[in-house]
């Protein structure tokens, strides 16, 4: 089970991270005041080189201690109003030459020592990657429960086959990690397999052959489906409390948070049917699915909040949660969930059609 | 990124097309929901094959947009989407990322929309799904944007209006789930 995340950028000073801009070497009494005027004349924040601070202090073999200021790349300071910009260089006396410093923020350790013998740098440890790191470990039997809901999207691929007449077909189960009962961490709130058989029940038979009926859009319909059942049945019990009123107001509504989620009816080791109307969309739930997700499906996780995606193989000529692109690390979208992939990866190429096995990559 | 306005010569019955994507929008937001609407016009007899409004609330599930809304209709009717290479797609908000992808599935000739999704935009705004910027092969569709795009934003104004803390308490509103922006589900 690893996770897929995007690489960390290049940071080759020589090439790609490298940004040629203008400093100017100033007189140490003049930097607090430099640092003003430039802040509001050529703000770092504009060249997008936050990362970088505005003053260097070195040491130069004949004139001691040399202070220079970074003023901002080469357009930024020639597009600058003329007059304000003869008015500084008086001011402070500045001799514009071209330095390189890097382009990009450091994002580790090792990036900020070797970017600074350039320019001094501005560095976080919090948002690195160490941290971003560390933080990203799961822990370990998380990585083995996994496989066992692996297996029941496994299942529900196999389950699928036979609906579709032996038809190779994507599995997917969404699982609640933390509604689990009868010694499970976990359970399974939707799979496929049942939406695709209600969807056989309920529906006209035009629906059955639906192209954007895939497993994971399944999946959150199921869901759909179990939180609309709880919500009619809160309807219910309310009305009858209504109609019984009196003194016992509130009486029957113990026990109304998760753990009623896990409520006898349910079968045991089965499906839920009913999900309580406090549940909002699958926020917290963890989706298993034998293949890497297409974009429309990925897209649809990001609108029904999941937490977890967790597939078997990727699919490279479809597949957007690691292969054709990264929709989890698209940071402008409301929600962003975390992507693991290679649970029980044999099995799941196994259980694909012969023609799409061929673009199931496996972890390397 | 689309391209802004209509066709010229069908500018007009373009935006009757809207219009009716619009009334579907409202209905939309009648019923608490975001107001998003749209119609399916098959262009060569120019019948209105099929329509639909968001219903994610309704249906406690936050893919139910507009677009596969009315994608399911068709179905329901016993048609085939194959019909839709020969379809129009008027709706009054720039399709999401998720319904951008799924109308490159059931192969939609053109879609028109109103105004720009900033936050989930699948046909310019956030990924241009719509033209094959993506590497992901299949079919690929034009898109024109801005058709009564100021009527699209009225809609969600007045949608959010009623979201506001100061509005008066809907009835039996209650903590946890409807403590969540819905507006946020489109």
């Amino acid at each position: 089970m690893l996770e897929v995340v995007q690489e960390d950028h290049e940071f080759d000073l020589a090439g790609s991270a490298r940004l040629d801009v203008l400093v100017s070497a100033i007189k140490p009494r003049q930097a607090s005041q430099v640092v003003k005027d430039l802040s509001e004349l050529l703000p770092l924040e504009r060249a997008k080189l936050n990362h970088l601070k505005r003053i260097r202090s070195s040491q130069h073999p004949e004139t001691g201690r040399l202070l220079q200021v970074l003023l901002s790349p080469p357009d930024m300071y020639h597009a600058l109003d003329e007059a304000k910009r003869k008015e500084i260089v008086e001011r402070y006396g500045l001799e514009p030459t071209v330095h390189a410093v890097p382009k990009l923020e450091p994002r580790t350790r090792a990036q900020f020592l070797s970017g600074g013998s350039a320019w001094p740098m501005i560095f976080h440890h919090s948002t690195s990657e160490e941290a971003r790191r560390a933080a990203r470990v799961i822990p370990e039997q998380d990585a083995l429960d996994a496989i066992g809901f692996m297996r029941d999207a496994l299942v529900d691929a196999e389950t699928g086959r036979q609906q579709n007449g032996g038809r190779p077909t994507v599995g997917a189960v969404l699982v609640d990690p933390l509604g689990g009962c009868g010694g499970r961490r976990g359970r399974v709130v939707a799979t496929a397999s049942r939406e695709r058989q209600k969807v056989r029940d309920e529906e006209p038979a035009s629906m059955r052959d639906h192209p954007l009926h895939h497993a994971v859009m399944l999946c959150v319909q199921g869901v759909g489906r179990a939180l609309a059942a709880g919500s009619r049945q809160e309807k219910v019990a309310r009305k009858q409390e209504e109609d019984s009123a009196g003194g016992k107001l509130g009486k029957e509504r113990e026990g109304k948070g998760s753990e009623s989620l896990c409520s006898d009816a349910d079968p045991p080791g089965g499906v839920v049917e009913v999900l309580s109307p406090e549940q909002y969309l699958c926020t917290g739930f963890d989706l298993y699915v034998t293949r890497e997700p297409c974009l429309m499906c990925a897209m649809a996780l990001v609108h029904s909040r999941v937490r977890r995606v967790i597939y078997g193989v990727r699919d490279t000529e479809r597949g957007c949660l690691g292969s054709v692109t990264m929709l989890h690390t698209l940071t402008s979208l409301n929600h962003n969930y975390r992507v693991f992939e290679g649970v029980c990866a044999d099995e799941c190429r196994q259980s694909l059609s012969d023609r799409e096995s061929k673009h199931a990559a496996v972890l390397p | 990124m689309a391209s802004d306005g209509g066709v010229a010569s069908s500018d007009e019955q373009n935006a009757v097309y809207m219009r009716l994507a619009l009334k579907e929008a409202e209905m939309a937001l009648s019923k608490g929901e975001v107001p998003v609407g749209c119609v399916v016009v098959h262009k060569p007899t120019a019948r209105i094959i099929s329509c639909g409004h968001n219903e994610t609330s309704e249906a406690f599930n936050a893919t139910r947009h507009a677009e596969l809304v009315a994608i399911d209709g068709i179905l329901r009717a016993q048609t085939d989407l194959s019909l839709l290479r020969e379809c129009d797609l008027f709706v009054t908000c720039e399709p999401c990322i998720m319904c951008a992808a799924a109308l490159r599935d059931v192969k939609i000739k053109t879609v028109v929309f109103g105004c720009s999704n900033d936050r989930f935009g699948g046909c310019g705004s956030v990924l241009s799904v719509h033209d094959g910027s993506l590497p992901i092969s299949g079919h690929t569709y034009p898109c024109h944007s801005g058709l009564l795009a100021d009527e699209a934003i009225a809609l969600f104004k007045q949608f959010y209006s009623r979201q506001n803390v100061k509005a008066p308490e809907p009835k039996r509103r209650k903590m946890g789930r409807q403590e969540q922006p819905r507006a946020e589900t489109r």
